[in-house]
């Protein structure tokens, strides 16, 4: 294992994802990458578009699985889980939040957070309380019965958060969650993730925004499929690239 | 996820396409309004046809002799007619009510005095032709056995032929001319039928079931030498054990005749000549009606399977859309195995959806069925044809079937989406 914290709630170790392997169009879109957060960090995940961060973010969120390498998510080696397998993982231990927020349009705020509690089985009164508690976190206690399409991006990105919350995940991954926002709302969204940062949650966060990755405690950049940079690191290689000094 | 929240989810799903949905619905709402209106109407027509036969029927067999190779010196026409009413009156005797020749002319002259007329049927009957044909006695007497035995010149007569040529009611012991030959009225027949309104005097005159006369059968060569009696009628005590009967006289007249043999390779030494050798058959209105209910049997089958097909074709329209529902909805896929769907939910999902749409087809084709086939029966046939539940139930259960059946490839299909390719699309 590398020199990664013990017990860390995530620990990724020489990840490989490559795409077309052995042809000539062979793509590295990962190409050995290690890395470890643990509980209660915000990391900043960043890059330029094609460095491999989005694929970072389908592995780590379990979307997808790596070609060669281990992942263990929360002590559980997740890398060659089978396809229902993984769902249940990101069900219980991860919450999404989309660029693009993927609401499913025909439900309403509160059926659209009551979603990731069907899969899990939890019932009727219960149910909708958890989904009004994570509604109410964001801020939309008295939107839930509208659908996205009545609903502001600003107002639709926090459903997507309660939506998140709602199953009280371990990991948070959000990608991109300001893309589609103006910087007012992109603001407050920001804010939100900072306070469940604040109380416990873990926080990984995929952007090429700088203003967005400023507020994160830990940046690690990604270029061609490697890490570049990581000022979470205390073996002075994150300092090498960064060009500075890091505790 | 619960099932009827599933259910309310995909009418929502459909009815936010009514367009799609409704042209989709409707290949399964034709098959299943064929099928049950084709079944109902042919079962209500099948019904009502037995009705009509049970009425026509009466309860008669028909016995039938043909072409015979008599043995030289018998005289087969008796022979065998007096086999046949022996075993009738004796072993059929709580089957059978009676028997009878059919035989008869039409048209015949009768005359008295100076009063003439064409009576519509000469009949040439048993002491036992009351019976089968069902006429009662109003004065006189009946045919007797003596009269059949001697050939007797002694005619029952109908309440029409009475009324033409007597001013009185009773004219028993009066001598009439049938043909020119002499017979004595011995009995009249009381009236059966009224004139329709349909009917003019003339056709009435001309139609009418009590424009007949009766006669010995053994009387029959005063009036015509060459008449060759073939045919007996047989009043069954019951129709519904005619078919019995059948069997019974095909049984005994095996033992009394020799199949007659057939086609060119005759083994002439195989024949046995101690018996009369010929053709004959036995059947009953019954038994054709058994025949028509086989052929409408038959009929409703090849119905039922051309209405099955164009349920098939409504199925393989469900799958078409279906996969095109996927296609549209990756994203949404892609949605919910992200935050946790396991296969199964999303194959649920689609089967349902596939299910409701098909069972929407099915049961809107119910609603049409039952009123096409009230429809139909009303001014096709003039019957009051009652949807059948049988098929009804087996017609929508087929059509729910088919639903889930061709809804299980999009299901598969849209369960098997990686979230990672999912979630790319637009």
């Amino acid at each position: 294992m590398s020199g990664a914290a013990h017990g860390a709630l995530i620990e990724l170790f020489n990840i490989y994802k490559i795409y077309n392997e052995g042809f000539e169009s062979e793509v590295r879109a990962l190409d050995g990458v290690s890395l470890s957060i643990s509980q209660g960090e915000y990391v900043a995940i960043v890059g330029a578009s094609g460095s491999g961060k989005s694929t970072m973010m389908n592995i780590l969120g379990c979307l997808d699985i790596p070609t060669y390498g281990e992942y263990t998510l929360n002590g559980q080696n997740v890398a060659d889980l089978y396809d229902d397998e993984l769902a249940r993982v990101r069900n219980r231990q991860i919450g999404f939040i989309f660029q693009g927020f993927n609401l499913l349009s025909g439900l309403t705020a509160i059926e659209n957070v009551e979603l990731p509690l069907i899969y899990q089985g939890v019932h009727g009164a219960k149910r909708q309380q958890m989904a009004m508690d994570a509604l109410d976190r964001v801020g939309l206690f008295d939107r839930m019965d509208h659908k996205p399409g009545q609903m502001s991006g600003g107002q639709q990105q926090r459903v997507a958060i309660a939506r998140a919350l709602a199953t009280n995940p371990n990991i948070i991954l959000a990608d991109e969650p300001t893309g589609n926002l103006d910087s007012r709302t992109g603001e407050h969204v920001i804010q939100i993730l900072a306070g469940l940062n604040a109380t416990g949650t873990t926080i990984v966060l995929i952007t090429h925004d700088p203003a967005v990755s400023q507020m994160a405690k830990r940046r690690v950049r990604i270029k061609d499929g490697r890490i570049v940079e990581d000022t979470g690191l205390s073996d002075g290689r994150g300092a090498l690239t960064a060009g500075g000094g890091l505790a | 996820m619960k099932f009827w929240q599933s259910v309310r989810m995909a009418f929502q799903t459909l009815l936010s396409k009514k367009g799609r949905s409704f042209l989709t619905m409707l290949g399964t709402t034709i098959g299943v309004t064929a099928v049950i209106a084709l079944v109902s109407v042919t079962k209500a027509q099948n019904a009502a046809n037995i009705d009509l036969w049970r009425k026509l029927s009466d309860g008669m067999v028909e016995v039938y002799f043909y072409s015979y190779e008599w043995m030289a010196g018998a005289t087969p026409n008796t022979v065998i007619a007096r086999e046949l009413s022996a075993y009738i009156n004796s072993d059929l005797a709580d089957k059978a009510e009676g028997i009878s020749p059919r035989a008869s002319e039409w048209d015949a002259s009768v005359r008295w005095g100076r009063v003439d007329m064409d009576v519509r049927e000469v009949y040439y009957g048993s002491e036992q032709f009351s019976f089968v044909q069902q006429f009662e006695l109003d004065y006189g007497r009946d045919l007797t056995a003596m009269d059949i035995e001697r050939g007797n010149q002694v005619a029952v007569i109908g309440s029409m032929v009475r009324d033409r040529l007597f001013t009185f009611n009773d004219p028993v012991g009066e001598i009439i001319y049938i043909k020119n030959m002499p017979f004595e009225i011995v009995g009249v027949y009381r009236q059966r039928q009224s004139k329709p309104d349909y009917y003019t005097e003339e056709e009435f005159l001309r139609w009418s079931m009590d424009n007949m006369i009766v006669i010995p059968v053994s009387a029959s060569r005063y009036i015509n030498r060459e008449l060759a009696v073939n045919q007996y009628m047989i009043k069954v005590a019951d129709p519904d054990i005619a078919l019995e009967v059948v069997d019974l006289l095909n049984d005994f007249l095996a033992t009394l005749i020799d199949r007659e043999p057939q086609g060119m390779d005759i083994d002439w030494n195989a024949v046995d000549w101690s018996k009369i050798t010929g053709n004959y058959y036995v059947q009953t209105n019954f038994q054709w009606y058994e025949d028509m209910d086989a052929a409408e049997e038959a009929q409703t089958r090849f119905l039922t399977l051309i209405a099955a097909i164009s349920l098939f074709v409504g199925g393989i329209g469900i799958m078409n859309i279906m996969l095109v529902t996927v296609t549209e909805r990756t994203r949404e896929i892609g949605v919910r195995k992200a935050i946790g769907a396991p296969r199964r939910t999303i194959v649920t999902q689609f089967l349902i959806e596939a299910a409701v749409l098909s069972g929407s087809g099915g049961l809107l084709g119910v609603i049409l069925g039952f009123i096409v086939t009230l429809y139909w029966g009303m001014m096709q046939y003039d019957i009051f044809a009652q949807p059948d539940l049988p098929i009804t139930f087996v017609a929508f259960a087929g059509s729910l079937a088919m639903g889930i059946i061709f809804g299980i490839y999009p299901a598969i299909k849209a369960a098997s989406l990686q979230p990672v390719d999912a979630l790319r699309t637009e």
